[in-house]
């Protein structure tokens, strides 16, 4: 058996490769927390079903729908994911905080000023339109950003409810 | 045969290789931190990316360009480096080995959390040049194989989870997944070839879920490798059609744990004192 050779060859190496097991099986069946390089691979796990609201980024470009079908995976991230993870990043940093200054909190190293952004929505719309601009090669004269849900039925997505106007945005 | 120095430095090129092809699709897709230029940063449930952000590194990564290049630059600069020293078996190669590997721990934290990538896909550039930080043929085959037996382990849990969690229960599994990982491509281009395609998987649930399921058996299939080695060709063939057709139907990039395949490709190669 491997861990037995290795036992045999080196002490150390056996009790490392052992702790890195067991701190891998431990992090996967506890399901919560991970400590890189030991990851969840649980993607694509959970239940999911077609009656599931999807919501998507609607983003027009100096009076033109973008199109997402002809950007590349990187670019349509850009366009959907950045405005997600903004849309996001206070409530999320600020629950991820409270949860590890449990563990880590003892170190007198988490200051909470370090674990949130300071950045405005006008510091991010810039740097989203800056990101636009080199998708599209085009200057930015306008951008409005709607969110809106939608649903599978039948045959293609179908808009359900109204949109939520993000941003609408005339740089100067 | 037995493992050899030749192998080890055929199996540092193909990291840094498949390092490399990596580093130009980041450099080429504005996902390097210089280019991706980023405003804030996104923590997540993980003890390492925490403490890495005791030094406020993420502070100097948004407000400060040259911390961007200098970090982007060591994250060639070493496995470079990594590499030559091993190809010219210098001395330097196995503290370089350790510091490559601590290094692209550390750029993974702080690349993944200032921009869309996703940590995991960093794996193998973390673990895989600690292969290269032992001396003698005989520790580099026990290393070679804890990264085999590790792949192995994170392929397999990658399974174990579609059961735990249920989604090999669920019959439009596959179908809601494509219509989440294409919601705006489907909104924007449904009639485009690619959008049909999607289209059609996604109404026709019992095709659409024996992909999954044979995903998970390929996923699955790999607890063969712990009690054999005779099938290792078999299971990087099973891999790199996984990675092909996820980049494909998906079009999530799994490319980066193609390296892994180097310890498989040597498996099968004994230890170089056990049958002297």
């Amino acid at each position: 058996m491997f861990l037995g050779e290795l036992y045999r060859h080196s002490k150390i190496a056996c009790i490392a490769v052992c702790g890195f097991l067991l701190a891998y099986l431990f992090l996967n069946i506890k399901w919560g927390i991970v400590a890189a390089p030991i990851f969840q691979y649980g993607m694509y796990s959970a239940p999911q079903h077609l009656s599931d609201t999807q919501s998507v980024y609607i983003v027009n470009y100096n009076g033109r729908q973008m199109n997402f079908g002809q950007l590349n995976f990187t670019q349509r991230d850009i366009v959907q994911l950045s405005l997600l993870y903004f849309e996001k990043q206070d409530e999320v940093n600020e629950s991820v905080f409270r949860t590890m200054h449990r563990f880590l909190g003892f170190t007198g190293l988490m200051q909470h000023d370090k674990f949130v952004n300071h950045i405005s929505q006008q510091d991010f719309r810039n740097w989203y339109v800056l990101k636009l601009e080199d998708i599209m090669m085009e200057k930015c004269r306008f951008v409005e950003v709607q969110k809106q849900n939608f649903i599978w039925n039948n045959n293609s997505l179908m808009a359900a409810g109204e949109p939520a106007k993000l941003i609408q945005f005339a740089p100067q | 045969m037995h493992l050899n120095n030749d192998h080890r430095k055929r199996l540092v090129a193909f990291y840094f290789i498949c390092f490399a092809v990596y580093y130009a699709c980041y450099f080429f897709n504005g996902n390097l931190l210089h280019e991706f230029n980023p405003v804030f940063f996104h923590n997540r449930l993980d003890l390492t990316s925490n403490i890495v952000w005791f030094t406020n590194i993420q502070s100097a990564v948004l407000h400060n360009a040259l911390v961007c290049h200098l970090m982007d630059g060591l994250f060639i600069a070493l496995p470079f480096l990594m590499f030559l020293s091993v190809y010219c078996n210098l001395r330097a190669q196995y503290l370089l080995a350790v510091v490559t590997s601590l290094y692209n721990l550390f750029y993974a934290v702080v690349l993944s959390s200032v921009s869309l990538l996703s940590i995991e896909g960093f794996t193998g550039w973390m673990l895989l040049p600690l292969m290269f930080a032992f001396k003698g043929e005989r520790s580099f085959y026990f290393a070679m194989h804890c990264m085999r037996y590790f792949f192995i382990i994170v392929f397999v849990s990658a399974g174990l989870w579609k059961i735990r969690a249920g989604g090999i229960f669920n019959q439009e599994q596959m179908s809601a997944i494509l219509v989440q990982q294409h919601a705006a491509y489907l909104v924007s281009q449904p009639q485009g070839w690619f959008g049909k395609m999607i289209a059609f998987l996604i109404n026709h649930g019992t095709i659409s879920y024996t992909i999954y399921l044979l995903a998970t058996i390929g996923e699955l299939i790999f607890i063969t490798g712990f009690f054999t080695k005779k099938f290792d060709r078999y299971l990087i063939i099973i891999f790199s059609l996984f990675v092909i057709l996820d980049y494909f139907l998906m079009q999530i990039n799994y490319f980066s744990w193609l390296a892994f395949m180097g310890c498989f490709f040597y498996s099968r190669l004994k230890c170089a004192t056990a049958a002297a």
